[in-house]
């Protein structure tokens, strides 16, 4: 059994510098230290103590892997042929990093890796590529998908989910697309230093780069946990129901009109077909952006007029820290139910139909057809979107309008 | 957009070219015999001929024929030859047009 300590120490540059990860290596080989085989090495590296009195020089040379490297989901070797013949060279592969392979010689005579700096241009174009592909698919799953599947949703769901969880993850994501970026252009450096016939050559690794490197890494890191940590908070929150309450205890402490603002005779009859509690509502506050309060209803109620409500009554009432906020979000509302409308896979284009408003006396006031009447209105530093279905179409879209526009006039 | 071709050779990708004009060979065979061709002044290294070879079946220079163990096989294509004579004529030419300057000339006097 192998009993020599190891040596876990932090690498001091990314896996795309190349010459100073390789003069890394050599300078621990040169302190006596080796670089395990098959370890892990990313942004650490685990080393084995050499054999007394081996003093033989060692040489490490990082490899494109052209193929996408990992212990799960990539490969962590070089294919056969490929290893048995940089064998035969006298090299032996030890492990991979980043996107490279990476061997190393003991054989002073062993011909240098990379003969033709010219053709090891082209071998780095495919990392650059492999890089340039990390960098879309981070754009893409982490801003694109997201934007597409809200439709411009952003200001409403940085309301629900927190500006905090928000910058967090805007800082995680920019400071990734940071490091990408770095290392496309160091590559695209290199590469044209190669094609001009200059061999690669080690920059001074001075303290301060090392501190910057290994400061963006962690920063990276811990901003990823705490992302994390908020992402499995806020899931568990809304699992516990921590954000959501029975409307019964709150009605007095909230400014939303709910089915009780129809003039109702009594109280209304919550359905109760559903193990869920109907009549209920949703608060999620937020230091920066505001507060929004969604309420759901659904059930039965008789106005002292006689008619009967029979139906759903469904709620978000913003009190943004600002009107311009509220404003934009209950623009955001409208473009996202036409999005909506327009990309859902069973389109029916009867779905969607403008309805005219009388002059409410707020600022902004839309009505149309999304399935259910919904109305947007926004007043000042507060907006509410509603819509509603009532089987016995005793209620009117524009009266409901009205009660709203008042509520967010008086509010 | 189609891929664009190997523009002009290095040296190193001459070399194995020539080495596949004369017959079927594997990547280290062929590395060993360029060696000895120039007599150690051109030696290519693991990682320059394994990139030349992925360039070359790309490109349809050349094609793997058999397969024997983790031991490939190439032989060198029609394509392959083409650009080989291509680049031995523009090489002829560069020879032939140092050889019709006079040598040690030290500047231009028209």
């Amino acid at each position: 059994m192998d009993k020599k300590k190891k040596k876990v120490m932090l690498t001091p540059c990314p896996s795309y510098d190349i010459a100073g990860t390789e003069g890394w290596l050599e300078e621990m080989a040169g302190a006596g230290w080796l670089l395990c085989k098959d370890s892990i090495f990313g942004i650490w590296a685990t080393f084995e103590p050499r054999d007394p009195g081996d003093t033989r020089p060692v040489r490490y040379r990082l490899d494109p892997a052209g193929e996408a490297t990992g212990w799960i989901f990539g490969s962590s070797r070089p294919d056969g042929e490929k290893a048995e013949g940089y064998r035969e060279m006298g090299w032996e592969y030890v492990t991979f990093h980043g996107e490279f392979y990476l061997y190393r010689t003991f054989d002073p005579e062993a011909v240098e890796l990379n003969t033709d700096p010219a053709v090891q241009a082209l071998a780095l174009k495919k990392v650059g590529s492999q890089m340039k592909g990390q960098l879309f698919s981070l754009i893409f799953w982490l801003v694109v998908y997201p934007l597409m599947g809200l439709g411009g949703f952003l200001l409403t769901t940085a309301l629900l989910l927190g500006t905090p969880f928000f910058a967090v993850f805007t800082l995680s994501f920019l400071l990734s697309v940071y490091c990408n970026l770095r290392g496309i252009i160091h590559l695209r450096k290199v590469r044209r230093q190669l094609r001009a016939g200059e061999p690669l050559r080690a920059a001074v690794r001075s303290r301060g780069k090392v501190r910057r490197y290994r400061a963006v890494w962690a920063a990276d890191l811990l901003l990823t946990a705490v992302w994390a940590v908020m992402a499995v908070g806020y899931w568990k929150a809304d699992l516990d129901g921590d954000f959501t309450h029975l409307l019964a205890g709150y009605v007095e402490e909230i400014d939303v009109p709910t089915l009780a603002a129809l003039d109702v005779d009594g109280e209304p009859a919550y359905y109760e077909w559903t193990t869920a509690p109907r009549g209920t509502v949703e608060i999620h506050s937020d230091w920066l952006l505001g507060t929004v309060y969604s309420t759901e209803e659904t059930g039965a109620a008789t106005l002292s007029d006689g008619r009967v409500f029979h139906g759903g009554l469904y709620v978000d009432y913003i009190e943004a820290s600002s009107p311009w906020i509220a404003r934009t979000v209950a623009r955001e509302y409208v473009r996202y139910d036409r999005w909506k409308n327009r990309w859902t896979l069973f389109r029916q284009e009867s779905d969607w139909k403008e309805l005219p408003l009388p002059d409410l006396g707020v600022d902004y006031a839309v009505a149309y057809t999304d399935i259910f009447p919904t109305v947007v209105l926004a007043k000042g530093d507060k907006a509410v979107k509603f819509y509603f279905y009532d089987t016995n179409g005793s209620v009117d879209y524009v009266e409901m309008a009205e009660i709203y526009a008042e509520a967010l006039k008086n509010g | 957009m189609p891929k664009k071709p190997l523009e002009n050779l290095t040296e190193s990708m001459f070399y194995l070219l020539m080495a596949f004009m004369r017959g079927p060979a594997c990547g280290t065979d062929a590395a060993a015999w360029v060696r000895e061709k120039t007599g150690g002044r051109c030696r290519i290294g693991p990682a320059t001929l394994y990139t030349i070879l992925a360039k070359f079946e790309q490109e349809k220079y050349i094609e793997e024929i058999a397969v024997e163990g983790r031991k490939r096989t190439y032989r060198i294509t029609g394509k392959g030859r083409i650009a080989y004579r291509e680049e031995l004529e523009r090489l002829k030419r560069c020879v032939a047009d140092a050889g019709s300057e006079p040598e040690g000339r030290s500047g231009y006097d028209g």
